[in-house]
């Protein structure tokens, strides 16, 4: 069951352009310093090119919509908790960063083999590839969503009271 | 706790950071309540100068990187996927991954304290030069400006994942006009943290290169000037960041316990769209006092915010005049909410008048102003969307007599604590200053507002003593105790893992409204009792008593 789906797009468009107009209007009648249009103006193109990148890559609605998430993640903690090390690193010596470093590099190591397992459950390839003790796997997969019918008259919107 | 810690669940992510958030709201509000303390009276009481420094700046900081920004992304996590009927979160682990970098952020932040020379103790703006390694040397600075770069990753983070699962999850049916109020309160406020937080995490890393040598804002006379440019593009943002979410909320809760949709749903959209989107052309206001922004560009654009922001409250006041209202505790948050924000709203007005900004500029006027929009907001609206939702987050109810003992302590308190502010800022009365002289008679004002603070605590300590009663004995309620409208509400209390079983049609905002027009109970279509029995009780009187407390 499957359905395509509205755009996300408009409203990060309509913002950028909300965006756009604010920093025009500063600059045309206001004569703003270079600073204003560089970081209002930059924020109004990186959400219209946002945008863009949303309305080019539509996708159909997942009904599903559960993938096969893992039940947790610990390499994805590990990660952060190693990123933390380098960051105090920076701090308090280059000793700290290079033992983050080290275990940050353990640390994407463990989320892309955690990623690879879940894509391969995702092909039921369990017990092909010999994953299904790889950590992380234990989640089940979602049951298939149910929509029930109703009334099939669509309703006219938002504003009803 | 370990599979708690690492789970890629939505609501555990989302309940952890609002957990996690929470515990730095009530460190940061033992910070305030000594300070507070030592402003009781003039003379030094029992903090030193520098210790007051390190406190305000660690009580600013905590507040916003710490307790208001993961609180409010916090919810989101929990409740967005839930209201758009989706059965997971979009890049879960990326939204784990900003977590973990946010609490450990806060860890490094106060690790300051261990240090020699101390915590920060510039402010949470940390203005330059004030925060170069000459001003203001030692480890502890360090950690703050990387706990910052931490914390503003671990949101950014956060922030993609439910931009990601708004664009790409939603049930069949769920068009952007049917998402209900507070995800787009949550997609706007998204807009606002992917453009304004890369810029703080930028700044940040460039403050730190410039304390370690390497010439960025020192390098030029200016330099302070555009670290001020940077760090308010990111610093006026958050401010909306932080409450945009709770108007959402707010207004969901005011629609229910109206018993009716939220008056100009649409055009209450495009004024959020709008609101936020000034809001990221309004940092030069917080400059005025410089000399080197375009005031009068800076005041129009703060001043106009006035009409989306009106817009809002028309649709808060229409949706209550024409309802029949429960003056349950999450309305009466609400009602709060809008009452004191009023407050912040119409201050920042003033402030946003350069002739009267230069007046008020670094006093306590300023302090009450900002005060009543992140208390009157934030916590407020954070309180409203606690008492809420927590049925839904546990299945119980909260106590409602110890709910509305929690508002009233914490309405009288933000009066009494920030009201006598607007005074002494008026008078002349600087902030970020651990003393005041006899002569200027500021005393009285000051109690006051002392004695507000400790009501405010003494508010907060009873709402904790709720929330731990309420988890054991709170009275046990069905999927949707308040005949709430959005899909969150379809659902078990609390949800499983993958949310829903069965959804109903999406075919306006309130799914659940529309069918309990149409004389349908949501709840049976899609398979749910209405009440769940407590062991103890029967369905009737267990189902009864819910209804009774929510009415």
């Amino acid at each position: 069951m499957s359905e395509k789906r509205k755009p996300a797009y408009p409203p990060l468009a309509l913002w950028g352009v909300f965006l756009s107009v604010l920093t025009g209007v500063g600059v045309i009648f206001f004569g703003t310093s270079v600073s204003t249009p560089a970081l209002l103006g930059g924020a109004a193109a990186f959400a219209l090119l946002l945008a863009l990148a949303l309305a080019v890559t539509r996708r159909s609605v997942q009904v599903e919509g559960g993938g096969t998430d893992p039940e947790g993640s610990p390499a994805t903690v590990w990660l952060a908790l190693s990123l933390a090390l380098t960051m105090a690193g920076v701090a308090l010596g280059p000793w700290l960063v290079f033992i983050g470093g080290g275990m940050t590099l353990i640390g994407v190591g463990g989320v892309v083999r955690e990623l690879r397992a879940q894509r391969a459950a995702g092909r039921g390839e369990f017990a092909a590839q010999g994953l299904a003790k790889a950590p992380g796997l234990t989640g089940p997969h979602p049951p298939p969503l149910r929509q029930v019918e109703v009334d099939a008259a669509p309703h006219a919107g938002g504003e009803k009271r | 706790m370990t599979a708690v810690l690492s789970s890629t669940d939505h609501k555990r992510i989302g309940l952890i950071t609002t957990v996690t958030a929470f515990c730095f709201f009530l460190i940061g509000g033992a910070l305030a309540l000594t300070m507070r303390a030592e402003l009781q009276k003039p003379g030094m009481q029992f903090l030193t100068e520098h210790t007051y420094n390190e406190l305000f700046t660690m009580h600013g900081s905590t507040m916003f990187y710490l307790f208001a920004a993961p609180v409010v992304l916090g919810v989101g996590l929990y409740f967005v996927p839930l209201q758009i009927g989706a059965a997971r979160l979009l890049w879960p682990r990326t939204a784990l991954l900003g977590y973990w970098l946010f609490a450990a952020g806060g860890v490094l932040m106060y690790s300051g304290f261990l240090t020699q020379q101390g915590a920060a103790s510039f402010g949470w703006t940390a203005y330059f030069p004030l925060s170069d390694a000459n001003a203001t040397p030692g480890v502890g600075v360090d950690f703050w400006v990387l706990a910052v770069i931490m914390a503003t990753t671990g949101g950014l983070l956060q922030a993609v994942s439910l931009l990601g699962t708004i664009v790409r999850l939603r049930a069949p049916g769920m068009t952007m006009l049917r998402m209900p109020l507070f995800t787009w309160s949550q997609l706007v406020t998204v807009f606002m943290v992917i453009t304004g937080f890369p810029v703080l995490i930028v700044t940040m890393a460039l403050l730190q290169m410039d304390r370690e040598g390497v010439g960025i804002f020192s390098a030029s006379p200016e330099g302070s000037v555009t670290y001020q440019h940077l760090f308010w593009f990111y610093g006026h943002p958050v401010v909306y960041v932080v409450f945009f979410p709770l108007v959402g909320a707010v207004g969901e809760i005011i629609a229910t316990f109206s018993r009716r949709r939220f008056f100009g749903f649409r055009v209450t959209i495009l004024s959020l769209l709008l609101f936020s989107a000034i809001s990221m052309a309004v940092w030069g206001h917080h400059m005025f006092a410089t000399n080197q922004v375009s005031n009068r560009y800076f005041s129009l654009t703060s001043t106009i915010l006035l009409v989306p922001a009106g817009i809002e409250y028309f649709g808060f006041l229409a949706t209550m005049a024409g309802g029949r209202i429960r003056f349950a505790s999450p309305m009466l948050f609400a009602i709060g909410f809008v009452l004191l924000f009023l407050i912040g709203g119409l201050t920042g007005i003033m402030v946003a008048s350069p002739p009267l900004d230069y007046h008020v500029h670094d006093t306590y006027f300023v302090v009450a102003h900002f005060h009543y929009t992140l208390f009157g907001g934030t916590v407020f609206g954070l309180f409203a969307a606690i008492h809420y939702w927590f049925p839904k987050v546990t299945g119980r109810l909260l106590d409602e007599r110890l709910a509305k003992a929690t508002f009233g302590l914490l309405f009288a308190g933000a009066l009494a604590t920030f009201i006598p502010m607007f005074i002494l800022g008026s008078e002349g009365m600087t902030r970020r200053v651990a003393d005041y002289l006899p002569v200027h008679h500021w005393t009285t004002l000051n109690t006051i507002s002392t004695l507000g603070a400790f009501t405010i605590a003494l508010g907060v300590l009873v709402f904790l003593v709720n929330l731990m009663r309420s988890l054991r004995l709170g009275e046990r309620v069905g999927p949707d105790p308040w005949e709430g409208q959005t899909l969150e509400w379809a659902t078990t209390s609390p949800p499983p893992r993958h949310n829903f079983a069965a959804l109903p049609p999406v075919r306006s905002h309130t799914p659940l409204f529309d069918l309990r027009e149409k004389g349908r109970d949501p709840l049976r279509e899609v398979g749910l009792r209405r009440f769940h029995p407590s062991p103890s009780s029967s369905e009737e009187k267990g189902g009864n008593a819910a209804m009774e407390a929510a009415r």
